[in-house]
């Protein structure tokens, strides 16, 4: 991939995928990390001659996936030493509605997250994320199932 | 409502919910069908979710594009280090197994009182030889970055 269409590439992709990293772990700062990594390795080792548009978005939400369960696991980690939540969380949003969406969202599984991101802001169908995720598509749509029902639950909790 | 129950009709519902162009059969259909209704409550919400504006700049793309070609770059120069280190592995194993021919031959041409010295001179050549040689392949490595 040449210097132009990555500047393409990460003009498009970038706005959702940033907000769905921001979403999920709750840090501007931890979240700008993990697309810098992911971008990084994305540049790296996807066999991007191969994928299309769409995969290579994919790709990158499968990375991000991942890195945001391992910032998880060492802020855990972190948060065993210094049993301080101050430090979790960046300061909040102005926006109330936006905060609590934010955190609603946050306290989902990862996968349940990435699974309702691909299909309803993405929009993504779901042979395009069992690709994605490499997992059948039979069981894209029992887990995406499961996922809209963890989301119901959460928006509609009192 | 069980997950083999997916209505089929939820793409189509979702494309009327992004151009905003809802059919009468659509809209029947939408008061009918409480999967396409929760989609599009599902919809709203993580596309609401999405918009929220942030304030602060994304990361510098050029920076990510320069470390990806840095690291790159570093990765292609890492096999000439890896292959002057095979190459000193070679030259060791070959100094350990002529030892004895070369022994031999220097027993025949040394005195047997001087043998001791010989031995550590020559050890010593052959160490401060493969010291010179790795020595060269990192200004090597390092003159390349």
């Amino acid at each position: 991939m040449d210097h132009a269409a990555f500047r393409a590439f990460y003009e498009k992709t970038v706005p959702k995928l940033r907000a769905f990293v921001i979403h999920s772990c709750g840090s501007v700062d931890v979240a700008d990390d993990i697309l810098q990594e992911a971008f990084l390795r994305f540049l790296q080792s996807a066999p991007l001659a191969r994928l299309d548009e769409s995969q290579m978005r994919a790709y990158l939400y499968r990375t991000v996936e991942s890195l945001i369960v391992n910032q998880w696991h060492r802020r855990q980690r972190d948060e065993k030493i210094r049993r301080d939540a101050s430090v979790v969380q960046d300061k909040s949003r102005p926006d109330p509605i936006a905060d609590e969406m934010s955190q609603a969202f946050a306290s989902l599984d990862p996968k349940h997250r990435t699974l309702l991101w691909m299909a309803y802001v993405e929009g993504y169908d779901h042979k395009e994320i069992a690709a994605a995720s490499r997992v059948g598509e039979k069981s894209v749509r029992v887990l995406l199932f499961r996922a809209r029902q963890m989301l119901m639950k959460v928006i509609k909790k009192p | 409502m069980k997950s083999d129950q997916i209505c089929a009709m939820e793409k189509t519902i979702l494309s009327a919910l992004e151009t905003g162009r809802w059919s009468e059969a659509l809209t029947n259909h939408m008061n009918g069908c409480a999967y396409c209704r929760e989609s599009v409550e599902i919809t709203k919400w993580m596309r609401q979710l999405a918009a929220i504006p942030e304030e602060s700049e994304p990361p510098d793309l050029e920076v990510i594009w320069m470390m990806s070609r840095i690291s790159q770059s570093s990765r292609r120069l890492a096999v000439p280090v890896w292959d002057g280190i095979a190459a000193i592995l070679f030259i060791a194993f070959i100094a350990v197994w002529a030892w004895s021919p070369v022994e031999s031959l220097v027993t025949k041409m040394v005195p047997s009182h001087s043998m001791l010295l010989v031995t550590f001179l020559v050890s010593c050549t052959i160490a401060a030889g493969m010291t010179v040689a790795a020595l060269n392949i990192e200004s090597l490595h390092l003159r390349r970055r």
